[in-house]
């Protein structure tokens, strides 16, 4: 019998501890890991915008992965450090040598997060393929979805797992550095006391909660619209009123406990709370870190369904299915060639329209912010596109009445007033060429998709009289052709478009070749002024450029094509939000799991007092079961609450009407609450039972 | 053997400081069984982590078999917890993970000592202590009466210069409580070993040699056991009586 044999033996009896906390490693670096391949993979990459917001929340999503893996892992070895210290107890007042010891558990933490740590790297390539391949079942029509593995992903998941050992050593050598080995001995009866607390905490942290949301949420938004003044970023930390609210409410539901009118339910539940307030500090931490996480995983898988239907939102009303706005000096598909391709997939061109597009230098109103966050009135100039509303009337097939010296807006179907434009913004008209001003009266919008998306801020509608002095003396230049059509049920639709975007693409020149943003008023206007134009230059027609229709000014429109980019590109960011749900969720599972058994540690002797005092099996349970429904439940339904009030604070005051489509969200949320609810009382159900083993009832 | 020399000791609470002993002096003789008692917060537990080396102390000094071993590093603390201590404990401290025969054997594992020997050493130890039929239990099938023969056992194993234990009675009831004591006395009587037991059991105390009362972190009196233990026991209540035991709140 020697120390190693011995080692073994105990490491053999307590095979538990180390499964949970290799389960937690495994867990840990298996989801990151699986996550950062699949974030770094081209696919992901290529698919989601350069810039921009989707990209930075991706980059915070990861860091929240990071952060959430780490904590429930981290957690999870407290509980593994916590039962190890008896045995490191006893050893050391038998006289074992610190140092050993020291070598020993380091060489077992190293095994155990070492080979973990390994299997969830391993293990993570498979993992994210098969749910590489899910997504690729979600996003058919698309090239660039093929699996690759990156270095970048495989790096980042070592780099986690390096991260999360040196964590888990590093706990390891606090531990045992702990001199005082009285403390190493009664750790697991170790309990702290918090000050008694005021019987209007909980009420006080909930409005806090409401006050902070409402501060952090609605004051913005309703100051840049009375006073058109942002909020500086400082303004964000109310977001932290709301956390210390959380926390009073989590205290008051530890530590509150009055008869009131229900005397029987009180002294039938005193030992329960009694027994969490002498750990109420440490209980209240941790209730409010699960209360954030259930918030966290319920607001991913939110938002990534909302991110969804708002991407495919876009265009899905259009009148037509096809559209596409060219110079009028580019030679595109006529109806003849339109239709021969169409036959090629089986199917007939629909609904055909050519049109035609002034385009005039308008001088409107537009906002700016600055420094300050204020926003002010910018006097902008540049081309838009004007049609006449008899030719307007040709094209959507309705009556529309506008008056000579009149002018319509012609905006996106939904649209809504926003800060930086609105559709009166229209001061004066200029013709490019003899330099004609012309001030028309704003006479209202009307909807048209096809036409709007080709013009930037909005497209103009002029009356036949006004539209024909406009035409006069306009050069080629300033004019754009519009093609409009629907192909018929039973065409291979996606074949289709996507030949035809090709072929446009083919036929497209360098007159064509220019990005999104460009206009070439403001381009003559800041060579005039001697200033460089940032969106000069030509881009990459290529039809295998993934950015080209989303920064290409002559972009063809189809429906079926935006739909696919639109499920790609969401279902990737769907896909990672339900990743980081996931972490959230086992993160928040382990940490209640965690913390019920360490209430069930602490309690044991207590348990034994109870039996002595006559309590019978069926009160113990009660005493444990009251507890770890408090700990449970409370967090849920705290973060379920406030994730609930922080959906409709963000969908309302975004644009001040909740939309049908918002209220469906709003439902779905609940759907998750309930599901959150229910993988919750399944760990709740595991632990509870745990615990009754532990306490022997 | 064990020597206690002006020894202080306090806590600090925000800023208030608390002094749980102060100026203790006392010694041990070799092959004594000491009791120390005392009302609650006398200082007799902390006196006992002070000796074992468990907590740091201010002032004194603890000499263990002439040798001072207040500052030593912490290899060399080791060493002494291992050769010339051995421990019980109130809630015995057995690894569950271990049979009895296992735990008893954990001094002199730590020590890496020969196997032979120490299985044989831990068996005759088992013979004399009576519990060579659990031997082969886990401290969860057994009696709190025999886990802690068990703890008295394994503290024996390195023969130890003093056994150390701290209310090694506090969680039996009075059957298993007489067996423990029996084996301290079988351990002083059969094997020489010197005994320094914190208690506040009147009746184990009783089974002592000499029982030291402490008072406010004080030495308040030495009682030697001259007559029969039961006449030991009488004049060890009256001493509880004088400390403040009889006072009737109420009066």
């Amino acid at each position: 019998m020697t120390m190693n044999k011995i080692m073994a033996k105990l490491r053999r009896k307590e095979n538990g501890q180390y499964r949970l906390l290799g389960l937690c490693i495994f867990l840990s670096v298996f989801l990151v890991s699986s996550f950062t391949l699949m974030f770094f993979s081209s696919s992901v990459q290529e698919g989601l915008p350069p810039g921009g917001d989707t990209r930075k929340l991706m980059w915070l999503m990861l860091g929240v992965v990071g952060i959430g893996c780490l904590l429930f892992t981290l957690y999870g070895s407290s509980l593994f450090f916590r039962n190890k210290s008896k045995t490191f107890g006893v050893m050391l007042a038998l006289g074992a040598d610190r140092k050993e010891l020291a070598g020993q558990l380091f060489w077992e933490l190293l095994t155990v997060a070492g080979t973990c740590s390994g299997a969830g790297l391993l293990l993570a390539a498979p993992a994210s393929w098969l749910l590489w391949k899910l997504f690729q079942g979600m996003v058919p029509h698309t090239a660039r979805t093929a699996y690759g593995l990156e270095i970048a992903g495989i790096l980042a998941g070592i780099l986690f797992a390096a991260v999360l050992v040196f964590h888990i050593l590093f706990l390891g050598i606090r531990f045992i550095k702990r001199t005082n080995l009285m403390d190493i001995l009664h750790a697991v009866r170790k309990t702290e006391m918090v000050r008694e607390i005021r019987p209007w905490t909980g009420k006080l942290g909930i409005a806090l909660v409401i006050f902070g949301l409402f501060l952090a949420m609605a004051v913005p938004q309703l100051t840049v619209r009375l006073f058109r003044q942002g909020m500086p970023g400082i303004w964000n930390m109310t977001y932290l009123l709301c956390v210390f609210g959380l926390y009073l409410l989590m205290l008051s539901a530890v530590f509150n406990s009055r008869k009131g009118k229900h005397p029987k339910k009180y002294y039938q539940n005193i030992i329960s709370t009694s027994l969490m307030r002498f750990a109420a500090r440490q209980t209240t931490r941790n209730m409010c870190v699960i209360a954030l996480l259930v918030f966290v995983m319920i607001l991913s898988a939110f938002w990534g369904t909302m991110y969804y239907f708002g991407a495919t939102e876009g265009g899905s009303t259009a009148l037509y299915d096809f559209s596409a706005h060219f110079p009028a000096r580019e030679e595109q598909m006529g109806m003849s060639e339109l239709s021969a391709l169409a036959a090629e997939y089986g199917g007939n061109i629909r609904s055909y329209k050519e049109s035609e597009s002034l385009q005039l230098v308008i001088h409107y109103t537009g906002r700016d912010m600055n420094d300050q966050r204020q926003y002010f009135d910018v006097e902008y100039e540049k081309l838009a596109s004007f049609v006449s509303v008899s030719e307007l009337e040709r094209i959507m097939g309705v009556q529309i009445s506008l008056k000579e010296g009149e002018y319509l807006t012609v905006t996106e179907s939904g649209y809504r007033e926003n800060i930086w434009v609105s559709a009166d913004c229209l001061n004066v008209i200029e013709h490019p060429v003899t330099g004609r001003t012309f001030q028309p009266v704003f006479q209202g919008t009307i909807a048209f998709d096809n036409l709007v998306m080709g013009s930037n801020p909005f497209a103009f509608v002029l009356s036949d009289v006004d539209y024909q002095r406009f035409s006069a003396r306009l050069t080629d230049e300033f004019k754009e052709e519009h093609v409009f059509f629907n192909v018929e049920e039973g065409t291979d639709l996606y074949g289709f478009a996507d030949a035809w975007k090709r072929a446009y693409i083919a036929r497209a020149t360098a007159l064509s070749s220019h990005c999104h943003l460009y206009d070439a008023h403001e381009e003559a206007l800041a060579l005039s002024a001697g200033e460089l134009y940032g969106y000069s230059g030509e881009i990459d027609l290529s039809p295998d450029n993934p950015q080209l229709m989303g920064d290409w000014k002559y972009a063809p429109f189809s429906k079926v094509l935006m739909e696919a980019g639109a499920m790609e590109l969401t279902a990737v960011f769907v896909l990672l939000s339900i990743y980081i749900a996931v972490i959230s969720l086992s993160s928040a599972g382990v940490m209640s799991y965690v913390r019920s058994l360490t209430i069930a540690l602490d309690n044991r002797q207590l348990f034994e007092d109870l039996r002595k005092l006559g309590a019978d099996h069926t009160y113990i349970k009660r005493v444990i079961r009251v507890q770890l429904r408090k700990l449970f439940a409370y967090p849920v339904a705290a973060g379920c609450i406030v994730t609930g009030a922080f959906s409709l604070f963000l969908t309302y005051f975004n644009d001040m009407v909740l939309e049908a489509f918002e209220l469906r969200m709003l439902l779905m949320e609940g759907g998750l609450m309930v599901l959150t609810a229910g993988v919750m009382y399944g760990v709740y159900k595991g632990a509870y039972r745990r615990s009754r083993e532990i306490a022997g009832v | 053997m064990l020597e206690v020399t002006h020894l202080s000791k306090s806590y600090t609470s925000g800023t208030q400081v608390y002094s749980v002993l102060k100026d203790v002096s006392l010694k041990v003789e070799k092959g004594e069984f000491v009791a120390v008692m005392g009302p609650s917060g006398s200082g007799k537990t902390t006196l006992l982590n002070c000796i074992s080396c468990f907590i740091p102390y201010e002032e004194g000094k603890i000499l263990l078999k002439d040798r001072n071993i207040s500052h030593l590093e912490e290899r060399e603390l080791s060493k002494v917890r291992n050769r010339q201590m051995g421990f019980v404990f109130q809630d015995f401290m057995l690894l569950d993970g271990l049979t009895v025969f296992e735990n008893i054997c954990l001094p002199q594992i730590i020590a890496r000592r020969p196997v032979v020997q120490m299985e044989e050493k831990a068996r005759n130890i088992c013979r004399l202590f009576g519990i060579e039929k659990i031997m082969d239990k886990y401290p969860a099938e057994i009696s709190g009466g025999e886990r802690q023969r068990t703890a008295v056992a394994r503290a024996l194993m390195n023969q130890p210069y003093v056994i150390l234990a701290d209310e090694p009675t506090g969680n039996l009831d009075s059957k298993s409580c007489r067996a423990v004591i029996d084996a301290f006395l079988q351990a002083k009587e059969e094997m020489g070993a010197t005994i320094f037991m914190v208690t506040h059991d009147s009746f184990a105390a009783s089974f002592c040699d000499r029982v030291i009362v402490l008072k406010d972190g004080q030495v308040y009196g030495e009682l030697m056991r001259t007559g029969s233990r039961r006449a030991f026991m009488d004049q060890l209540l009256d001493t509880i009586r004088t400390l403040g035991g009889d006072r009737d709140d109420y009066e």
